[in-house]
């Protein structure tokens, strides 16, 4: 479903992403992990459309998204992106944040869009704070309702940065059964992160940014034991 | 503070003000000895008058027929002389405070300054001349046929009185080129002013003919109340001059002498003329009430016009030129920032100047018209600024959520930065509206008749400052105090 192939990116004259190739395929849970500063972030922004690439290209269902630096698809459609922080926005309620997008881009009805977005906002179990401006809800809510308005677009690949980042180990787990259900529907997640314990419970493959290249790393030969308290 | 220890103060600062006014007229007349221990005769005077009455040379030197007046008069008293500038309008105000001893400016005999000042004998006869537009038919050179034209002259002048008493609507000015520019440019039918200041500035305009001089008014020096012997002094060496012929001597070398200058022989002797002096003339002084009341009033509906029309103005010009700098790319933000500088670097009543008188010719605005579009104009560079504040206080988390959504830069702008940065910027915009009321009063020098303008002209017709500018205070403070408090109850929400 996401191919992205030999993707390079500099930054103040240094190679962040070199030569990055990955595939993930539907329905997959593909967890990029390493600390900060190894360019996660990065490859999920040039991914979503949000930096340009220098050189290499990104496709999605067999669609070339960019290559060589230009966006040759407008890529909205088919990549959600799920911000560390949220990034809600700021003057409108959580019913208006996941009907927005639909409503101005996508050209949906309102009234349309308001029962799409009430049935998300249920489904992700905060359909009772649709009312609720971003400042009034919790971190675990406001990553929910940022979900909700990702996914209100239909991406056919959602990426999530951090996403356990202001958790605590009850929300995780919450989170962890979230992306296992919307995989399970068929959505391809990239899920960059630096907790392994959560990234061996969701994802299916991964792999580790070093020096700019990715090296794949194989979660499930590796002992479950050290994560559980015992 | 507590609201009841601001009234307390403001009832101290008014009481503090009228103890000093009256402190004066208690003195005993040290005037003249005054002036000769100092060794200075100091007299106000308003360079902006030019020729031929004062003005300055390239390098600095004084030139003028009251500045050789002032010179013979000084050199009489034994003392020297010294020019104080002062501006026109508030001559008399200064003259009572003590900046100079005495006013010399094309300074005329009127009923309604006699009560105020100590006049000395007329040191210059002239007539005041109606300039017409050439081929003007609609009416002639007489007063009675002035009621209801626009007609230009000088403010606070004896022209002006006469006007206002005929019952023409009167533009008022505050140098001596404006009124003949504007005559000249259509937006006036006729200015009345004194003759020698016809001579030098109408006869500028080749498009611009004398109609007529509609009656006679005299010069004279102004004193303090008080200062008898200063002005008795004084009176004994103007008649020295003008029985000597030194006095015609000067006029003739400014080139304004003429026949009537005659009469200078006569005026202000014992025996009389039609120029009673002094304190022989007891006008009754026009007390301060409901009409000038209202006026006031209306003065504040124009202030209130002038400044939110121009803040309509401004505030979509400024965000505008905000969202050009921020997201508009290389030219347009470039085009927006130099537009920004040249308003916010140079001086708003300069731009008026620039807009109402100096594009005249090509582009002609009515005077209410140029008043908001300068002052819009010049305010849409601040509330670019405030704008531009609130649009980088929105963080860019926000422009990229939109974008990724697949939002454009434009609709992103419209629907997600935008409406969170006019919350940011609201306080500022606020306060600059509140700044744009005050500054509002700026507009009278392209002759629009705002709040400020009318306590001036009104402080003049009632001899005092205290009470116009208590109630212009009053309607400012009226004004600006409920929108502090509309904004402060937007911020909460």
């Amino acid at each position: 479903m996401l191919e992205i192939e030999r993707v390079r990116k500099q930054r103040s004259e240094r190679w962040v992403l070199d030569g990055v190739s990955l595939s993930v395929g539907r329905g997959e849970i593909y967890a990029l992990l390493g600390e900060s500063g190894t360019g996660k972030s990065t490859l999920l922004r040039c991914v979503a459309g949000l930096e340009p690439i220098d050189e290499g290209a990104v496709s999605v269902g067999g669609r070339t998204l960019f290559a060589e630096g230009r966006t040759v698809v407008g890529v909205a459609r088919r990549v959600g992106l799920v911000f560390q922080q949220h990034h809600l926005f700021a003057h409108m309620t959580a019913l208006e944040n996941v009907m927005e997008a639909p409503v101005q881009v996508g050209r949906r009805s309102i009234a349309d869009a308001r029962t799409r977005a009430e049935a998300l906002l249920a489904e992700l179990g905060v359909g009772s704070r649709a009312g609720a401006y971003p400042a009034e809800l919790s971190g675990g809510e406001s990553q929910r309702v940022a979900i909700a308005r990702a996914m209100a677009m239909d991406p056919s690949v959602l990426l999530l940065d951090e996403p356990t980042s202001a958790l605590d180990p009850a929300r995780r787990k919450g989170v962890a059964e979230l992306l296992l259900a919307l995989a399970a529907r068929g959505t391809t997640l990239v899920i960059a992160t630096h907790d392994i314990p959560f990234a061996r419970d969701v994802a299916t493959r991964a792999g580790t940014l070093e020096a700019g290249t990715l090296c794949q790393l194989t979660l499930r030969e590796e002992s479950r034991a050290p994560s559980e308290p015992t | 503070m507590s609201r009841k220890g601001l009234s307390l103060v403001i009832v101290a600062v008014v009481l503090t003000l009228v103890t000093l006014g009256g402190r004066a007229s208690a003195a005993p007349d040290d005037s003249l000895s005054r002036v000769k221990a100092s060794g200075v005769l100091r007299w106000g005077a308003d360079l902006q008058g030019g020729e031929p009455y004062v003005s300055q040379r390239a390098d600095g030197t004084l030139v003028g027929f009251e500045v050789d007046i002032a010179r013979a008069i000084a050199t009489r008293l034994g003392v020297k002389d010294e020019l104080v500038q002062n501006d026109w309008s508030t001559l008399v105000a200064s003259l009572e405070r003590g900046t100079f001893d005495v006013v010399m400016n094309g300074f005329e005999i009127t009923e309604a300054r006699a009560p105020r000042v100590l006049f000395s004998r007329p040191y210059y006869v002239f007539a005041e001349r109606l300039t017409v537009r050439k081929g003007e038919t609609r009416f002639g050179a007489t007063l009675p046929e002035l009621r209801g034209r626009r007609v230009g002259t000088l403010a606070a002048s004896l022209a002006y009185d006469t006007l206002a008493a005929a019952g023409a609507e009167v533009v008022l000015y505050e140098g001596q080129e404006e009124p003949y520019a504007d005559l000249a440019a259509g937006r006036t039918d006729a200015v009345l002013l004194d003759d020698i200041i016809a001579q030098r500035y109408a006869t500028r305009h080749v498009e611009l003919v004398t109609a007529g001089d509609l009656r006679e008014g005299v010069y004279a020096i102004a004193a303090r109340r008080s200062d008898h012997a200063l002005m008795t002094a004084i009176d004994d060496v103007l008649a020295d001059m003008i029985a000597t012929g030194e006095l015609r001597s000067i006029l003739k070398h400014a080139g304004i002498d003429d026949d009537r200058e005659r009469k200078l022989e006569t005026y202000g002797q014992p025996a009389g003329g039609s120029v009673s002096i002094g304190e022989s003339s007891a006008e009754p002084v026009q007390h301060f009430g409901w009409h000038h009341v209202w006026l006031f009033l209306q003065g504040a509906g124009v202030t209130l016009v002038v400044s939110t029309a121009a803040m309509a103005i401004a505030f979509p010009l400024g965000l505008f030129l905000a969202l050009a700098r921020t997201h508009g790319g290389a030219w347009p933000s470039r085009v927006a920032t130099a537009y920004v500088e040249l308003y916010r670097g140079t001086p708003v009543l300069l731009q008026l100047y620039v807009l109402y008188y100096g594009l005249a010719p090509f582009v002609r605005l009515g005077p209410l018209a140029a008043a908001i579009i300068g002052l819009g104009m010049n305010y849409a560079a601040y509330e670019a600024e405030t704008h531009r504040a609130g649009i980088l206080a929105v963080p860019r988390g926000q422009m990229e959520a939109a974008h990724v959504l697949g939002m454009s830069v434009p609709l992103a702008l419209r629907r997600i930065v935008v409406p969170q940065a006019l919350r940011h910027a609201l306080p500022n915009v606020t306060s600059d509206f509140i700044a744009l009321l005050k500054d509002s009063s700026l507009v009278s020098v392209i002759t629009v008749v705002e709040l400020t303008k009318r306590m001036t002209i009104t402080s003049v017709d009632v001899r005092g400052w205290l009470l116009p500018g208590a109630l212009c205070a009053a309607l400012y403070f009226a004004m600006s105090f409920p929108l502090a408090r509309i904004s402060r109850r937007l911020e909460t929400r």
